[in-house]
């Protein structure tokens, strides 16, 4: 989980200025081999552009590491991911 | 005291109503009691007695008493505190000399220009160096000037003598010019 | 600047070897990420034929870049260069860590006529955020590329872009304590294309656009004395329309640009005047004894704000355009607040504020609380930019003046020009179409 963590985190720029204290929700599923299938936001920052930046970390993490045991695996397909720095 | 290099670009005399300053009253009060100095009144004597010659006499005729170091006359700015439109103590006998003189000089004219340091907006700066020349000119005509004589301008911040952003130049950006022609 | 906030993990019901299912869904915590400009890759548009007086893809990356907010790729650095969303192998661009792609190109369509077409495009998803086709000619191209700067900053950072406005400002050369020369002049929003407008031994200040952009108010001491002229920018034509004894200043135009709210102390000290431009009458709206300046219309015409030191130091105040009483606006907002201007929406003003430095505050009107948004010691000059949501200001920076918007929130930042040395009173115009 802290490989998923840290690989989505690297890619998580937003531009300076952004208000304090902003929080999103993303729905995201993933394929075996960890590609991003789908991500989208299921509960807003109320700031859209903090929203997309937290949409586009986790495509640009794709594919994600995620575990290759199967039945760990099964339980990562569906995941949400609580942004709130 | 510094001596002001004339200013050539001054232009005609506009006459001033007397009416326009009693509004002032309630911001900028320049010193009450006037003081009643002996060498102001020596030199006004002295002034008389050189036109009368027609002849310069050392410090005593009208254009050389302008033009002497030693004299009050001389000095041709007056500096202001921060935010203040208030003549300082310090530069009382220097207005007193030059309502002196202007009244001992019916004929001659002179431009006060009001400045003030650039903190603040432009607009309420040039409202506050025409506050500090109003309150030079009262002063003047309160010792003896002629309103008539004494035509008032401000810059505001736009025309600073020095250019720095600290208390050094601000303190001698806030000033009003007593220019002769 | 990276800000980075401190790390924290939690998991919701995964441990290794559980057999139970987890109670709702799986959720991993993100906690920690990078502050910085956003990552771009703006291609050279495709043009072929004779070289182009503007290369609009420069244009665009330099625009992107000086707001602060974007961090475009260098051109040689780009691997390769499509110029039709056919040609773009998204994969290329998101290993150099890309988020955006925007690319485009120009044909000609006849007598100087030209038609500029672009695509910003996710490089993620692969789909298109924007896509236009916009009409241009050969005097107009670097116009055409300010416009895409705003429609690409405004579909990213959903706030308005300031790029294709134009400023007029005041430059001062000074050679010595009377020795100046004082030029006003108008300018883009990135500082080219400036053109001189006045120019004079005496000082200038005040600019003011009426509201079509076709003319200019300011205030000249040409004649020794400040004189409040109106100025056509497309013919040079101008008229003297307020002078006299005292101060004459402090222009602003009424919404329907019929009339100008102006400063006059010919009554001994400096009172708010409203001046019907087409027959010269003017009406006087204040009477007291103190300082009243600065004033500036609301936008629906009714309101007047401007700035008194009534009360002792300057605060805001309002009256109606047609005269009588006068009521503050600002309260325990401090000491110094001056040089109000009023939001696009009419629900805020934006001021500066003093006390320690000058900075720019907004005051809500509805609420009559003040907040600060830039932090600067000597921020001032600010306005609302026409139908946007930005504000424009000067800041006092190590390199002279820098001219500045910011956010409504005073969270995203665009630097524009960067004018050497001084650049005084800058007042920026409405958008052009």
């Amino acid at each position: 989980m802290a490989r998923i963590q840290a690989a989505i985190e690297n890619g998580f720029v937003y531009p300076p200025g952004l208000p304090p204290g902003l929080k999103c929700t993303l729905f995201v599923r993933v394929i075996p081999g960890g590609d991003v299938v789908e991500a989208r936001v299921i509960q807003s920052s109320g700031n859209p552009v903090f929203d997309r930046q937290a949409e586009t970390a986790v495509r640009k993490a794709s594919p994600l590491p995620v575990p290759e045991e199967p039945r760990l695996l099964q339980q990562m397909r569906e995941f949400n991911l609580v942004f709130e720095p | 005291m510094t001596r002001l290099v004339r200013n050539a670009i001054l232009a005609a005399l506009v006459v001033f109503g007397v009416s326009g300053c009693s509004s002032l009253d309630k911001k900028s009060t320049g010193s009450a009691a006037v003081e009643n100095r002996g060498i102001s009144n020596g030199e006004m004597t002295d002034i008389d007695a050189a036109r009368s010659q027609g002849m310069e006499d050392g410090a005593g005729a009208g254009a050389s008493a302008l033009n002497d170091p030693n004299s009050p006359l001389s000095t041709r700015v007056i500096y202001f505190d921060y935010d203040s439109t208030t003549i300082r103590g310090d530069f009382e006998g220097v207005v007193q000399a030059h309502a002196s003189y202007l009244a001992a000089n019916p004929g001659t004219s002179i431009a006060l220009e009001g400045h003030a340091d650039e903190r603040g907006t432009p607009e309420y700066n040039l409202a506050l160096g025409e506050r500090r020349a109003l309150a030079v000119r009262r002063q003047l005509v309160l010792l003896g000037a002629n309103a008539g004589q004494i035509r008032t301008v401000s810059y505001g911040e736009e025309r600073p003598v020095a250019e720095g952003h600290d208390e050094q130049a601000y303190s001698l950006n806030r000033r009003v010019e007593i220019v002769y022609p | 600047m990276r800000f980075i906030f401190a790390l924290s993990l939690m998991l919701v019901g995964l441990s290794a070897g559980a057999q139970t299912a987890p109670k709702g869904p799986l959720e991993i915590r993100i906690t920690q990420g990078v502050e910085g400009a956003l990552p771009i890759a703006i291609v050279p548009f495709a043009w072929s034929g004779s070289p182009l007086p503007e290369d609009i893809a420069q244009v665009i990356s330099n625009d992107l870049t000086r707001s602060g907010s974007f961090e475009p790729m260098p051109r040689e650095d780009l691997p390769s260069q499509p110029t039709d969303v056919a040609q773009v192998n998204f994969k290329d661009w998101r290993v150099l860590g890309m988020d955006n792609l925007v690319i485009g190109r120009i044909s000609a369509t006849g007598d100087g006529g030209y038609l500029v077409e672009f695509r910003l495009l996710d490089v993620f998803t692969g789909k298109q955020i924007a896509g236009f086709q916009i009409p241009s000619h050969v005097s107009n191209l670097r116009l055409t590329a300010h416009h895409i700067s705003d429609i690409i900053y405004e579909a990213l950072l959903k706030t308005k872009g300031a790029f294709s406005t134009r400023i007029a400002y005041v430059t001062v050369e000074r050679r010595g304590p009377k020795d100046a020369t004082y030029r006003l002049q108008i300018a883009d929003a990135d500082g080219y294309n400036a053109k001189t407008i006045l120019e004079s031994r005496q000082p200038v200040l005040s600019p003011a656009w009426s509201p079509d952009g076709n003319r200019l108010a300011y205030v000249s001491f040409e004649e020794r004395n400040s004189a409040i002229y109106v100025q056509d920018v497309r013919t040079g034509q101008r008229q003297k329309v307020v002078s006299g004894a005292g101060i004459n200043s402090s222009p602003a135009f009424s919404p329907d640009g019929q009339r100008l709210a102006v400063t006059r102390s010919k009554e001994g000290n400096p009172d708010i005047y409203v001046v019907e431009l087409g027959s010269g009458q003017q009406t006087r709206l204040t009477t007291d004894g103190g300082i009243d300046t600065e004033p500036a219309w609301s936008p629906d015409g009714q309101t007047i704000v401007f700035t008194s030191d009534r009360g002792g130091s300057p605060q805001i105040y309002r009256v109606s355009p047609a005269g009588g009483p006068q009521q503050r606006v600002t309260f325990n907002a401090g000491d110094y607040n001056a040089r109000a201007s009023y939001s696009p929406d009419g629900k805020s003003l934006v001021l500066v504020n003093g006390g320690g430095g000058f900075r720019i505050a907004i005051h809500d009107l509805e609420t009559g609380r003040s907040r600060t948004i830039t932090g600067g010691s000597l921020d001032e000059y600010p306005s609302f930019e026409q139908k946007g949501s930005m504000i424009i200001y000067a800041t006092m920076g190590g390199r002279g003046t820098e001219l500045a918007a910011t956010s409504v929130d005073g969270t995203v930042k665009q630097r524009l020009a960067l004018q050497r040395g001084q650049v005084r009173e800058p007042a920026w115009g409405p958008f052009r179409k």
